[in-house]
């Protein structure tokens, strides 16, 4: 139980920290190129904020879902990507992060799936990153068992 | 440093002479290393269902912490309990073992293999079953202990 708690935090602060960065970034992006968005931004920056983190937590923090092994691994990224992306485009359609017109669902159709792709991108790169690397691990691994045997004197 | 290094298959003992102008403290280090090459650790005392016993740690798979334990696990996946904290087996055990999370040290012969986690993290798998992951932090050191960049 003391395991669980002590990594519910641990991904609870990494989700915040995700969100708060996001929000730093995109603030330095309008504060560069749209100043105008920046203004909007600031206008209303307790909800924008509070709209990061809360978005920052649901993505990453839920990642904690992986740590479990209770359950099969399609579940675990259903979840993921389910919570993720289930608190983000509610979130982005209140906070206007996604513009919404009545009349034009097809746009607002196509930045959610654009969302979900980025999503899935990141997910995606961090995943083969992660398995070229143990590919050559396992490649190498393979290779001491022959040049060592088991049975094989040590030192 | 010039370093000279004859490989002769009749060789009985393993010798190294270094021609030195004085000590210095990454000198005495490979030293200590080059005299521990080869030098079987000491056997580990442990317990199992109130009885000791004394483990050979090349028989070792796996030491990790489990709550308030050190539990170690031998080829035949059976779990033994040691009484020592895990930096000084860690010590002990030498080069043939390596830590790959705070609460891990693994037997680097004994790996099966390791696979990738959804979320970023490493998973192993012992030759007795027995599974773990490397963490983030120690990955690094992981693989050049393989040998890896």
């Amino acid at each position: 139980m003391k395991h669980w708690i002590g990594l519910g935090i641990k991904y609870l602060c990494f989700g915040v920290s995700w969100g708060c960065t996001i929000l730093v970034f995109s603030c330095l992006l309008a504060y560069w190129f749209d100043q105008e968005t920046l203004e909007l931004l600031m206008k209303d920056f307790g909800r924008q904020a509070a709209g990061a983190i809360l978005t920052g937590v649901a993505c990453g923090g839920t990642a904690v879902v992986y740590q479990t092994k209770r359950l099969p691994p399609l579940v675990k990224v259903l979840l993921h990507f389910g919570v993720g992306m289930g608190v983000f485009f509610p979130t982005a359609l209140y906070l206007n992060w996604i513009p919404f017109h009545p009349g034009q669902t097809l746009y607002t159709v196509l930045q959610f799936l654009l969302s979900c792709g980025i999503f899935a991108g990141i997910w995606l790169c961090f995943y083969l990153f992660n398995r070229s690397d143990v590919r050559k691990i396992n490649d190498r691994l393979r290779e001491l068992e022959r040049e060592y045997p088991e049975d094989a004197p040590r030192g | 440093m010039k370093v000279e290094c004859k490989i002769d298959p009749d060789c009985r003992e393993a010798r190294a002479v270094l021609h030195i102008e004085k000590m210095t403290p990454a000198i005495a280090q490979a030293i200590s290393l080059l005299e521990k090459e080869g030098e079987k650790p000491p056997a580990l005392t442990a317990t199992r269902n109130g009885k000791t016993y004394f483990l050979d740690p090349d028989s070792l798979e796996l030491v990790r912490t489990e709550g308030r334990e050190v539990a170690c696990y031998d080829k035949l996946k059976c779990r033994y309990l040691l009484s020592m904290p895990l930096y000084e087996l860690e010590e002990i055990l030498g080069r043939q073992f390596a830590r790959v999370s705070k609460s891990t040290i693994i037997n680097l012969r004994r790996i099966s293999h390791v696979a990738a986690g959804l979320n970023g993290t490493m998973e192993l798998v012992m030759k007795n079953g027995v599974e773990d992951y490397i963490s983030r932090s120690y990955r690094k050191s992981f693989k050049e202990r393989l040998g890896l960049r």
